[in-house]
């Protein structure tokens, strides 16, 4: 590749066929060419007259920001799209590596340069650390398809595989509904919504919409002295519950029990996971001996106590066990 | 399965292509395309990169060899308490396609594999049955693929029949969803082996078990082995739950027992859903019709998926009511269990799985 001096007024940004990165932060780069100049020249070449970036889309928007007149450009003097994009991508890998958004750009950007799925498969899946599958291929294909404001949430919130696979099961618009509840909250809990949520839809055979619509989330939605990540909260608090009612009343239930029986907020008292063993997890601190003491008389007293056989039974009345 | 299996194409290890057991399979599919391959895992790893490659590799005969030991204690899971079974790995696989099937995510190779090198299975069988004389021992086939299913092809049974009727230290069971007996029909029964089915209710039969022959039928098939003088056993495992399963489940018991003699009945095995989580992801992907995942599964102890336990005791408890007072007669036990749920549900709790394994073996046919 040959080395020129480009005009930067002459690149041709509107043509994105070799782009693949849309959600980046350009200060750091502004303040670092600034400071010491562009040391990695981006990739350009010619088509019908035109300049277009094969890579380095960040270095060339940071440069026009500074209003440079001109930028040093390696030239890839080749015609074929393919082989400009691969050699972008592999220029990228020498330095860094690629976010979810990105691979998913990629393939998709591939496919559209008309490589077949199976050699994507064997080829370019390896390439970016992706399980070789056409089943894994399709998914992020479906996450490359997202709208803008969806793929700039899964940046900001660096949302993992798992949670943006998720995102691709529901619907366009069932996924602007949902944007103000899963923005507040972190990727565990978005997951475990998005998966409750499509759950309780495909159980009781109600489309998301109407749950959404539904009088106790619109009760949450609306109410003012909520703020937006206590109403996220809430609504996955209530998503939870319809998924798993059994298990909602058991730990209702267990909840009661030991505020029936008083139960000390400094000492606490947890069943296993999902009631699963028949342990029980007793955790209190203490600074000092006496202070130790008083703890051990205080659940001696709560063992003698006549409802606590109850407590470690949790188990309300309806049910068999 | 009332057509028998015959795969669409078959892949023979180069290494394996003169077997009397690869023969006798291409005899009998000599209608099928075959192809000679230098290797195997090339053609599994191929095979992986498919949109489904656990359909596409049920249509797939693989003939190989077992590279490793035939014979395995059964994993059991973590934190349950086990039975202390051994499995034979002769076949992986199964042409059957039920929703919930384990081996759907347990193991890497698709394709419906038979290990043609049984002369090293004996080999192994007979050092350790030796290591074994002085106790017990309770083994079958049908863990990591259906015991009959490919029986037309294999004649597998015909040999294991043969080859366990003379142990005496050896309860030999053959564990199937099919209808696939002439074999077993052909073969002495002794009382030293069952031949077991794996049943559900007819609703679960038909959604989730494709291809699997009807609850009748396979009450018809166990029906036909016990007056052919063979003790039989039923494993209603998984268990599932969904809107009206008490009829369906009790439907199935009264079934099983006006079909099947109680004494002729050598164990019921009984075992909810639960799967590991990666498991999940294949079923939503390869059934999204299916609502088997949608009741309400917690991670249990082991970290699989499993019903909430009150949900587990309820269930069991319906099924000891289903089978009233013939619960006395039959051994009844739990797969993959926790101590309490043995409790509450069977008022006994065992203290490990070699109390299990006691407990199966004592009715130790009629003649002990």
């Amino acid at each position: 590749m040959k080395s020129e001096n480009i005009k930067l007024d002459i690149i041709n940004i509107k043509d994105e066929r070799f782009r693949i990165s849309y959600y980046f932060d350009l200060f750091a780069l502004i303040r670092s060419i600034a400071e010491i100049g562009l040391i990695h020249p981006p990739v350009v070449t010619h088509r019908k007259g035109n300049v277009l970036i094969v890579t380095g889309w960040k270095r060339v928007l940071a440069c026009q920001s500074l209003s440079l007149p001109s930028i040093p450009c390696f030239v890839f003097e080749g015609q074929d799209d393919l082989e400009a994009f691969r050699l972008g991508l592999q220029e990228n890998l020498t330095f860094r590596t690629f976010t979810l958004l990105e691979k998913a750009e990629i393939l998709s950007r591939l496919i559209q340069l008309g490589v077949t799925e199976n050699d994507v498969v064997k080829g370019e899946l390896s390439l970016l650390e992706i399980p070789q599958t056409l089943n894994h291929l399709d998914i992020y294909l479906d996450i490359a398809a997202l709208e803008p404001e969806i793929k700039a949430i899964i940046h900001s919130k660096n949302m993992t595989y798992p949670v943006a696979q998720l995102l691709t099961e529901y619907s366009e618009e069932e996924r602007r509904l949902l944007l103000s509840s899963l923005h507040p909250l972190g990727q565990n809990k978005q997951k475990e919504l998005l998966q409750n949520l499509l759950e309780v839809s495909k159980r009781d055979h109600i489309p998301v919409q109407d749950i959404l619509a539904g009088e106790d989330i619109q009760r949450i939605i609306s109410a003012e002295n909520l703020s937006p990540l206590q109403k996220a909260e809430e609504i996955r608090n209530l998503i939870q519950r319809k998924r798993y009612p059994t298990l909602s009343t058991w730990k209702d239930t267990f909840k009661s029990q030991k505020k029936d029986l008083e139960w000390p907020d400094d000492i606490k008292i947890e069943p296993s996971p999902f009631f699963e063993g028949e342990e029980y997890t007793v955790q209190f601190t203490f600074k000092n001996s006496d202070e130790y003491k008083k703890k051990l008389i205080k659940l001696n007293e709560l063992v003698s106590h006549k409802k606590i056989s109850r407590l470690l039974k949790s188990s309300p009345k309806k049910n068999n066990e | 399965m009332s057509n028998p299996y015959f795969p669409k194409q078959i892949f023979i290890d180069k290494k394996s292509l003169h077997f009397p057991l690869t023969e006798k399979i291409l005899e009998r599919t000599s209608h099928i395309p075959t192809e000679i391959i230098e290797n195997a895992q090339d053609l599994i790893s191929d095979f992986g990169a498919k949109r489904d490659p656990l359909l596409l590799g049920k249509q797939t005969l693989l003939i190989t060899q077992q590279r490793g030991v035939f014979v395995k204690p059964c994993p059991c899971t973590p934190g349950y308490i086990g039975c202390n079974y051994f499995i034979i790995n002769t076949d992986l696989n199964c042409p059957l396609d039920c929703t919930y099937c384990i081996l759907q995510n347990y193991l890497d190779n698709p394709l419906i594999t038979v290990h043609v090198n049984t002369e090293n299975l004996w080999h192994q069988m007979d050092l350790f049955l030796s290591r074994h004389r002085h106790h017990i021992i309770r083994i079958g086939t049908g863990e990591l693929g259906d015991s009959l299913v490919l029986d037309h092809l294999t004649d597998r049974s015909k040999e294991m029949l043969g080859y366990f009727k003379e142990k005496k230290n050896v309860l030999f069971e053959l564990k199937t969803k099919t209808t696939n007996i002439a074999n077993v029909l052909e073969s002495p029964p002794s009382e030293t082996i069952i031949i077991a089915w794996s049943l559900n209710s007819a609703r679960i039969a038909q959604e989730e078990e494709r291809g699997a022959p009807s609850v009748a039928e396979r009450l018809e098939a166990a029906h036909s082995v016990m007056k052919r003088g063979y003790r039989v056993a039923f494993h209603f495992d998984p268990i599932i739950r969904y809107p009206g399963w008490e009829e369906g489940y009790a439907e199935v018991v009264d079934q099983m027992l006006t079909k099947i003699e109680t004494q002729k009945i050598a164990w019921i095995s009984l075992g909810s859903l639960r799967f590991p989580p990666p498991l999940k992801e294949v079923i939503l992907k390869r059934f999204p019709q299916s609502r088997i995942l949608y009741e309400e599964l917690i991670r249990g102890k082991d970290g699989k998926f499993r019903y909430f336990k009150p949900l587990r005791i309820e269930l069991y408890r319906n099924f000891v009511k289903f089978l009233g007072k013939a619960i006395r007669d039959i051994p009844v036990y739990f797969c993959m269990e926790s101590g309490d749920v043995w409790k509450k549900v069977l008022k006994k709790e065992p203290k490990g799985k070699e109390e299990v394994e006691t407990y199966l073996s004592l009715p130790f046919g009629d003649s002990r």
